[in-house]
C-alpha cells in the first residue's frame, strides 16, 4: 500500500519538479489526500476505472501538445499517445461491455484527475521549447509512474483473466511509450 | 449488470473471476497490392524455407505478425514478387514503413492485415511509424533457376 501511495504521489510530484525546474513556479504541492481507502482493495472494475482515467489524462496532455507544439517529434509522439490510448480504452470498454460490467469511479481515479488538472494548467502556460521539454518530461514521469502502478499493483491483483490479459497488453504498449518519451526527453535537451 | 458493492475480502472481485474466452477476431481484412510495381517473373521454387505458403504463380507468401510491439519474425528473406503480409495482433495501431518512407502498409489496427508484393526496392530495414523503436528487416534472395 505504501508503495502504491508513493506511486500516486509521483504521478503529481515528478511533474511538478519538471515544471518548477523551468520557468514556472507553482508553489503548490500536488497533495495526495489522506488515503481513507486501501488501494490494495480496489476491485477489477475500480482498477479498470483508474486505467481508463489514466488513459484519458494522457490523451488530454497529448491534445494540449498538438495545440501548443510545433516540434514534429513532439507532435508525432502526441498523436501516437492519442491513437494508442484511445485504442486501449476502446478495447477496455468492449471487454467490460462483453462482461456486462461498468468501470467504477474511486478515490484513485479522482486523485489522478485532480492532479492532472493542475499539470494541464501549468503546461498550458508554457510555449516553445519550454513547453516541449516539460511535456516530454511529464510524459516520461507519468508513464513511469503508471507503469509501476499497473505492473506491480494492478496486474497481480486483477482476478478476471480477460481483464488481466488486457492490462498485460496495455502495459507492453505503455512501456514502449515510456521508452519513446525517454528518447524524446534526451533529444530535447 | 454486475456491480461490486462489497469491498474488501477474498470475494470482492469474484464476480469477474470466471473463465471466459478471449474475444474473437473482429478485424477487417484489408489487402493491398498497391505497391506491386517491380514484380519479377520467376518460374522457380525456393526450396528449404518452411512456414511459407506457395502461391499458384510460384511466388511465396510471408507472414509477419505484429505483436507485443514487435515484428515477428523481425527478419524475412524474400524474392521479388513474393507476397509479404503483415497482420497486427496488438491493440495499438501500427505500420510497417520503410526507414526512407518509400513503402508503407499504412495504419493497421487490431487484426487488420495488409499484403504487399516484394520488390527489390523494399530490401532493408523498416519500422513502425508510430513506435519508432520497432524494427524489422527485409532481405532479398535471388530466385533459383529450375
Amino acid at each position: 500500500m505504501k508503495k502504491l501511495i508513493s506511486v500516486v504521489r509521483k504521478l503529481g510530484g515528478e511533474t511538478m519538479k519538471v515544471l518548477t525546474f523551468g520557468i514556472v513556479s507553482l508553489g503548490v504541492i500536488f497533495a495526495v489526500p489522506a488515503v481513507a481507502e486501501n488501494p490494495a482493495d480496489l476491485n477489477d472494475l475500480e482498477i479498470a476505472h483508474v486505467a481508463y482515467s489514466a488513459d484519458n489524462i494522457d490523451i488530454k496532455y497529448a491534445h494540449l501538445a498538438l495545440a501548443l507544439s510545433d516540434n514534429p517529434d513532439v507532435r508525432q509522439f502526441a498523436k501516437t499517445m492519442i491513437r494508442d490510448h484511445e485504442a486501449v480504452n476502446k478495447a477496455a470498454l468492449e471487454l467490460l461491455d462483453k462482461l456486462g460490467a461498468q468501470a467504477q469511479d474511486n478515490f484513485l481515479s479522482q486523485t489522478l484527475n485532480k492532479n492532472s488538472e493542475k499539470i494541464i494548467t501549468d503546461l498550458a502556460a508554457l510555449r516553445g521549447v519550454e513547453f516541449d521539454r516539460a511535456y516530454a518530461a511529464n510524459e516520461l514521469a507519468y508513464h513511469k509512474a503508471v507503469n509501476e502502478l499497473v505492473e506491480h499493483s494492478f496486474i497481480p491483483n486483477i482476478e478476471n483473466e480477460e481483464v488481466k490479459a488486457l492490462f498485460k497488453q496495455g502495459l507492453e504498449i505503455f512501456k514502449a511509450h515510456e521508452g519513446h518519451a525517454e528518447m524524446m526527453v534526451k533529444k530535447l535537451k | 449488470m454486475p456491480n461490486d458493492t462489497n469491498n474488501k475480502g477474498s470475494g470482492r472481485r469474484s464476480f469477474l473471476a470466471g473463465t471466459m474466452n478471449l474475444a474473437g477476431a473482429t478485424g477487417i481484412l484489408v489487402a493491398s497490392t498497391r505497391l506491386s510495381a517491380g514484380i519479377l517473373a520467376g518460374g522457380s521454387t525456393l526450396a528449404g524455407l518452411s512456414g511459407l505458403a506457395k502461391a499458384a504463380d510460384d511466388s511465396r507468401e510471408h507472414t509477419v505478425e505484429i505483436r507485443n510491439l514487435a515484428f515477428v519474425p523481425d527478419v524475412i528473406e524474400v524474392c521479388p514478387g513474393d507476397k509479404i503480409r503483415w497482420i497486427n495482433l496488438d491493440i495499438s495501431p501500427h505500420t510497417a514503413t520503410a526507414l526512407d518512407g518509400r513503402w508503407d502498409t499504412e495504419e493497421l489496427t487490431l487484426n487488420q492485415r495488409r499484403t504487399l508484393i516484394a520488390t527489390k526496392g523494399m530490401a532493408g530495414e523498416y519500422y513502425c511509424l508510430f513506435h519508432p523503436h520497432m524494427r524489422g528487416e527485409i532481405r532479398l534472395r535471388e530466385k533459383k533457376k529450375t
